[in-house]
């Protein structure tokens, strides 16, 4: 009767999910509401996680419950802590949710909402969440062990290396385009400037509390500084209707990218305690709070989904970003799909802590899953918007214009209807000058948020508040993950810097702390300020570019996955890794010669280097701009040649691997796993 | 639903938060120092020690 009961269940989540996949996917012309997302991913979510996670546990790794894990056998009660399952669920999402699953969706809206709709889906069922959980797997039976090491011992020597320099490429260009985000976000808004500005002390404000005055008691500070940091909210709209002060936080994006390069320097160099770890409790929290109000809010509010299902510009002519869905719009939604990114945070503390290797299915592939539909839930409140006012925003200048009038004459030409007085009035309601050219996504998505968030509290009346809210969460986890990526940044530099001269390896050496703060610093804002002068608004360079590095730290770690799935013999279910991890080559390898060599000059960085060498042989360019021409030509010559070396890199660990698999395969060479030996637990079942 | 599972409900969500936030780690590691031969750090030593470990690795993604 019980199993009745489940199947009877089970059929009605698929067919539910089913039901959403079927409207979102067919339902043409009429709006449709935002809850078909909801039912359509969730529904899809649960069926993965009952059926297809269960399958790989048990047939492809063979999780075994009765083997001790690393946290049992090597438990100190700092680095392995036997901890709770859902414990370790908790800190694993706190650590992989990031701003990309907000910031890719909503751009990727330009192709219409259901491209990125779709991948966000079916991207973290076959992809995202078997990256994340295989990974998890591989390292658990390692004693923990990084990609890097994984890498360099299940593939070759040169793996390692590759994927150590693969990171820290990734986390240049990553704090680069996230800064860019907050810049423009934040560029010419007093009200927003002022209430993240007003976070620094109230971050130093914890930090000094859990240090001295209460040591570790992180839930008290953590409630003391959310009070803070809504009442800087709050205070923002005062500094804002203030001729004075509002002067003084009205800052140029020049002005913003030069404070956030030396606000990260200070972060990076400064103790851990004083600023980066307070901002990333606060900052923890606020996004898991937040994550939860928007899945409420759309429930409840169940938003109308104005954009188009696909629009015109699935030929690569968005204004948002060049380029079409294919690869485009998979390189764009990256994190919230797959994200390289995790698995490193995958073979990093989870490993470390998880009590059962049965776990890591939860962990690995449950909160991955979690992270997807917090991009499906961005794509929701970028959507709900008019696509017209979607567009108004995330458009650069350079295409649309700069003034009201043109923009809206040039976004209704496209034969989305928007007119500059819509575009004043809703500037005004959320408190704003202007809402045009803001791209990055982050002010979109913040008008989306608080327009779902103001149906359900407060209406038209806080609609200005819950704006700033928003934008607030999202430039606050921004810059914690731009603190912390600078920080673990400056100590990749040390040790690749170590291997010259050994005194720079020592972490807390005065000189070499400042001299690597200055170099990852100097590096990520190089890519910063080349954004904020980019005449199309620096999102439409960086963003692929970030996808791109990120979807190759994808390639590698399932590059590793596969090897090891070949050592244990699983070769019946080798494509459970290798059909991603082709797709991704694919999709990567698209992207790369695309962004290199597309005859485009907005898709491909040499074209746009020729247009602008040609259009300076010419005589086109004015006397006073030919500087900064020569300038833009520098950094999308830079840009070809980055992406290029991290093909290239990818490539080349890919061919070794390769050789690799055939030299097992055809038996010329023994397979020799580098788990860890087989240790019965000690623990009982219900432990 | 009883009123008492609800409370043991409310209590394990209490307890989670605790744990997830780090509010509880000190009483965990003094948990786990039991019988250790080590010297036990203090509240303040052990908060030091794991922010300089947690912030020393990728713990923040994109």
């Amino acid at each position: 009767m019980q199993r009745i009961g489940t199947i009877a269940l089970w059929t009605a989540i698929s067919l539910a999910g089913a039901a959403g996949l079927g409207v979102i996917a067919f339902e043409r012309g009429e709006p449709i509401n935002g809850i078909w997302f909801i039912l359509a991913a969730g529904g899809v979510y649960l069926v993965a996680y009952r059926f297809y996670s269960a399958f790989i546990a048990a047939r492809v790794l063979a999780l075994d419950n009765s083997r001790a894990t690393p946290s049992e056998r090597l438990e100190d009660g700092r680095d392995f802590v036997p901890t709770n399952k859902w414990v370790v669920m908790g800190h694993h999402f706190a650590a992989i949710a990031g701003p990309g699953p907000l910031v890719g969706p909503t751009l990727a809206a330009q192709f219409g909402y259901l491209p990125g709709t779709l991948w966000l889906i079916a991207g973290a069922v076959l992809g995202g969440c078997v990256q994340d959980f295989v990974i998890l797997f591989c390292s658990i039976r390692r004693n923990g062990k990084s990609l890097g090491q994984m890498a360099r011992e299940e593939v070759n020597t040169r793996g390692g290396m590759i994927a150590l320099l693969a990171v820290l490429a990734i986390m240049i260009i990553l704090l680069a385009v996230v800064g860019l985000v907050v810049v423009n976000a934040l560029k010419d808004s007093p009200w927003g400037t002022f209430t993240l500005a007003l976070t620094i002390p109230i971050a130093m404000l914890m930090g000094l509390y859990m240090r001295f005055w209460r040591p570790g008691r992180v839930l008290e500070a953590s409630l003391i500084g959310f009070a803070l940091v809504l009442f800087a909210v709050v205070a923002g709209q005062w500094v804002a209707a203030s001729p004075e002060w509002s002067r003084v936080f009205t800052l140029s994006g020049t002005a913003l990218a030069i404070s956030i390069i030396v606000y990260g320097f200070a972060a990076s160099a400064l103790p851990v305690w004083l600023l980066l770890a307070p901002r990333d409790y606060l900052s923890a929290f606020i996004k898991i709070g937040v994550m939860f109000a928007l899945a409420a809010g759309i429930l409840l509010v169940r938003p109308t989904i104005h954009m188009p299902a696909l629009t015109r510009f699935v030929d690569g002519t968005g204004p948002v970003f060049a380029g079409k869905i294919f690869p485009f719009c998979f390189i764009t939604i990256a994190c919230g799909a797959v994200s390289g990114f995790h698995s490193l945070i995958s073979s990093g503390t989870t490993p470390k802590l998880l009590t059962r290797e049965g776990h890591a299915r939860l962990v690995g592939y449950g909160a991955m899953l979690m992270e997807s539909f917090v991009g499906v839930m961005a794509m929701v409140a970028a959507c709900a918007l008019t696509p017209g006012v979607y567009f108004a925003i995330n458009s650069p200048a350079g295409i649309v214009g700069s003034t009201a009038e043109a923009a809206a004459a040039t976004i209704s030409s496209w034969g989305f209807a928007v007119d500059a007085t819509t575009m004043h009035t809703l500037a005004q309601q959320v408190g704003e000058k202007t809402l045009l050219n803001r791209t990055g996504g982050a002010p979109s998505l913040a008008v989306g948020m608080a327009q779902i968030f103001s149906n359900w509290i407060g209406g038209q009346r806080l609609l200005a508040i819950w704006y700033h809210f928003a934008i607030m969460f999202e430039a606050l986890f921004i810059l914690t993950v731009l603190d912390a990526g600078t920080r673990v940044g400056r100590f990749m530099v040390q040790e690749l810097l170590g291997h010259v001269w050994k005194p720079l390896a020592r972490t807390s050496w005065y000189p070499s702390i400042l001299f690597t703060s200055a170099l990852i610093v100097g590096a990520w804002g190089y890519f910063l300020y080349q954004g904020v002068l980019d005449p199309l608004g620096g999102i439409n360079s960086l963003w692929p570019l970030f996808g791109i590095s990120n979807q190759l730290l994808a390639t590698v770690a399932l590059v590793v996955a596969t090897t090891i799935l070949i050592k244990m013999g699983r070769l019946r279910w080798l494509w459970v890794t290798l059909v991603p991890m082709v797709w991704l080559v694919t999709v990567t390898m698209t992207a790369s010669y695309q962004k290199i060599f597309h005859t485009d000059p907005r898709i491909g960085f040499l074209s746009a280097a020729t247009q602008l060498t040609q259009q300076l042989a010419a005589g086109t360019i004015a006397p006073d701009r030919i500087a900064f021409t020569q300038r833009l030509i520098f950094n999308n010559q830079l840009d070809a040649a980055v992406t290029a070396v991290l093909a290239v890199m990818v490539l080349v660990l890919l061919f070794e691997a390769l050789i690799e698999w055939f030299r097992i395969l055809s038996g010329r060479k023994k397979a020799v796993l580098q788990e860890t030996p087989y240790v019965a637990t000690r623990w009982a079942e219900g432990d | 639903m009883s009123l008492k599972s609800q409370i043991t409900k409310l209590k394990f969500l209490w307890w989670w938060f605790r744990q997830v936030s780090g509010d509880a780690a000190y009483e965990n590691y003094l948990r786990s120092c039991r019988g250790a031969a080590l010297p036990v750090m203090s509240r303040e030593e052990f908060f030091l020690d794991s922010l300089r470990r947690r912030y020393s690795t990728i713990s923040r993604c994109c």
